[in-house]
């Protein structure tokens, strides 16, 4: 396998086999994130392409002062954000209120489930809650970070993300219970 | 902390995701890459076409508004000064250079009479560059009234009147002929982008050959030339036309008043598109998994650079253009192309490619601008290489090159005075 600086310095060259190389060597990790952030695989996949396309065209940008892979997530996630915000049917559910902070559940389930059915129960979330819990829980970004990628407040950012972990973390519950978790109404 | 804790064994567990996007998915992505660069080039080459038409039309106008400077005494905004030399009563004679010359500057303010204090020693003539001798003494001596003359504090006369037709005959005696051999070079810097295609003379397409060949297992034998009787039918791919650049720089000296000769060092950028090719031959022959069952795998760039010592003649009649033709030696520094091998497919070996060439190259240069020795000038460029890129292609197979070019020259000129 072709080191990274390598890799990259052969795709920003425009070399086909590199170009190949690097796409199959993140694309199915990256796929886990965009599946994570939409409601459906057909989504996933076109912000995969999308989130590609941005990667190839801003790899000249890398400067390999970190993970090449961290990289590209980070430009995974933020594709995805803009395809949510950009598509209808995501616009209408991604709608944050400015809501009073909500105190965090201080419970602490035990995650029995496996990648997949965990980012199955992710995507039951409604958009909003989905998005935040993605990028605090598990992309790392703090409430401030959030509140200026997605335009809303510190705060909301907080309290959607209490509302999303005291949701998922009943669903836990309830799945270590054996039971499936309730469709999540509005 | 309990929180911590719980986020991080969801971020552990969510690490492990991963999931099979679909082949669709990939190949769309990859060739959506690859468009995006071809669309880069498609917006360059127009845009650099452009910029060079308008550069041409401001060269144009710039070079018709320098015409009628350099003829003419300089527009009413423009002061001229006029010094009139002192000259003896009986043939006082005026001389009146159209710019500031080192001599008029020179002349001492004593020296420099008015037309209207000295009535009868000078007579400022009507051409501001002519001389006149006046008739001594007598009316006929007095100066015309020049309304276009106004005296200076300095004592100068500062013309501010339209421009006299006498000046733009007359301008050019006042400057000084240098005397001695003239020698004269120039250095230039040029840059050229466009298109470069692989094929015979002029291609910059090639469509799909056909040849028969001997089975795809033995890789020993060699094409079968015998006629369409056994074998596999395989096809050559055709070949695209992609981007190329030029980067050098070239040294000129002249032959004659027209023709000058020019050497320089330059490194040639060619990429061309080569398929679709069958992508199990794509870089390396494994006997036995060689699909010969026709073109249906993928496109490929060829890239070739080359580093190349032209020698140019250049034919410069007239002002604004210039033609120039010449021969390129030249060595393919690097590969990373596709060529046809009977034996084995399309390869990607070094090997396989001459690496030394000569070329054939014309170009028209336009001059846009020019300014105290520096010039730019830009134009259509041609080249062709006479030899083929492979050892026993079975095709032409050579680089051509149609590309604009634009150019900085800077003129240097040394007078070696004669003993």
């Amino acid at each position: 396998m072709t080191d990274t600086r390598t890799l990259v310095k052969d795709c920003l060259q425009g070399r086909p086999s590199a170009q190949a190389e690097l796409y199959d060597l993140f694309a199915g990790q990256m796929l886990g994130v965009c599946y994570r952030y939409t409601k459906s695989v057909a989504d996933a996949e076109d912000v995969l392409q999308e989130g590609f396309i941005n990667v190839f065209r801003h790899l000249g940008a890398f400067r390999h002062e970190g993970e090449l892979g961290a990289w590209v997530r980070r430009i995974m996630v933020h594709t995805a954000l803009n395809y949510l915000k950009k598509h209808r049917r995501y616009q209408q559910e991604l709608v944050f209120d400015d809501e009073s902070l909500h105190p965090v559940a201080v419970d602490n389930p035990e995650v029995t489930l496996s990648a997949k059915e965990l980012s199955d129960l992710i995507r039951q979330l409604p958009t909003g809650y989905q998005t935040i819990f993605n990028m605090h829980a598990v992309e790392g970004y703090s409430h401030v970070d959030i509140g200026r990628m997605l335009g809303i407040h510190e705060g909301t950012s907080r309290s959607q993300y209490a509302r999303a972990r005291a949701l998922l973390v009943s669903w836990l519950k309830q799945a270590s219970d054996h039971h499936k978790p309730e469709k999540y109404a509005r | 902390m309990p929180d911590k804790d719980f986020e991080e064994r969801v971020r552990e567990r969510l690490g492990e995701l991963s999931l099979e996007p679909s082949s669709t998915i990939r190949a769309s992505t990859l060739e959506a890459v690859r468009q995006r660069r071809r669309r880069r080039a498609f917006f360059w080459i127009p845009l650099l076409l452009g910029l060079l038409l308008v550069g041409a039309w401001g060269a144009w106008k710039w070079g018709a508004f320098q015409g009628h400077r350099g003829t003419a005494v300089a527009p009413t905004a423009m002061p001229t000064p006029i010094a009139v030399t002192p000259a003896p009563p009986a043939a006082p004679t005026a001389s009146v250079p159209t710019s500031p010359s080192p001599a008029a500057a020179a002349a001492p303010p004593a020296a420099t009479i008015s037309p209207a204090a000295a009535p009868g020693a000078a007579t400022p003539a009507r051409g501001a560059a002519s001389t006149a001798t006046p008739a001594p003494g007598g009316p006929s001596a007095a100066p015309e009234p020049r309304p276009d003359l106004t005296l200076s504090a300095g004592g100068v006369f500062i013309k501010t009147g339209p421009p006299d037709m006498n000046d733009r005959v007359r301008a050019p005696r006042q400057m000084p002929k240098p005397k001695g051999k003239i020698r004269k070079w120039s250095l230039t810097v040029y840059g050229g982008a466009g298109l470069s295609g692989q094929g015979a003379f002029g291609s910059f397409h090639t469509p799909a050959g056909v040849q028969w060949v001997s089975t795809p297992t033995s890789a020993s034998t060699g094409p079968n030339t015998t006629g369409n009787r056994g074998g596999y039918y395989d096809s050559l791919a055709g070949v695209k036309a992609m981007a190329g650049f030029q980067l050098g720089f070239l040294a000129e000296f002249p032959l004659s008043k027209t023709l000058c000769w020019g050497l320089g060092v330059e490194y040639d950028f060619s990429k061309t598109r080569v398929g679709p090719v069958v992508q199990s031959t794509l870089y390396t022959y494994l006997p036995g998994s060689v699909s010969y069952g026709g073109n249906r795998g993928i496109p490929f760039d060829n890239r070739y650079g080359l580093l190349s010592v032209p020698l140019d003649l250049t034919w410069e009649s007239h002002r604004l253009w210039s033609l120039s033709i010449g021969l390129v030696p030249a060595y393919l520094v690097s590969v990373h192309a596709l060529e046809y091998n009977p034996e084995g497919g399309y390869l990607d070996e070094k090997d396989l490619f001459l690496r030394w060439h000569l070329s054939g190259e014309a170009a028209l240069s336009l001059n846009f601008w020019q300014f105290r020795g520096w010039a730019l000038s830009g134009g259509p460029f041609f080249r062709y290489d006479f030899q083929s890129l492979q050892r026993n292609a079975p095709v032409s197979d050579h680089l051509n090159s149609l590309e604009l070019r634009l150019a900085l020259t800077r003129s240097f000129k040394k007078v070696s005075h004669e003993k």
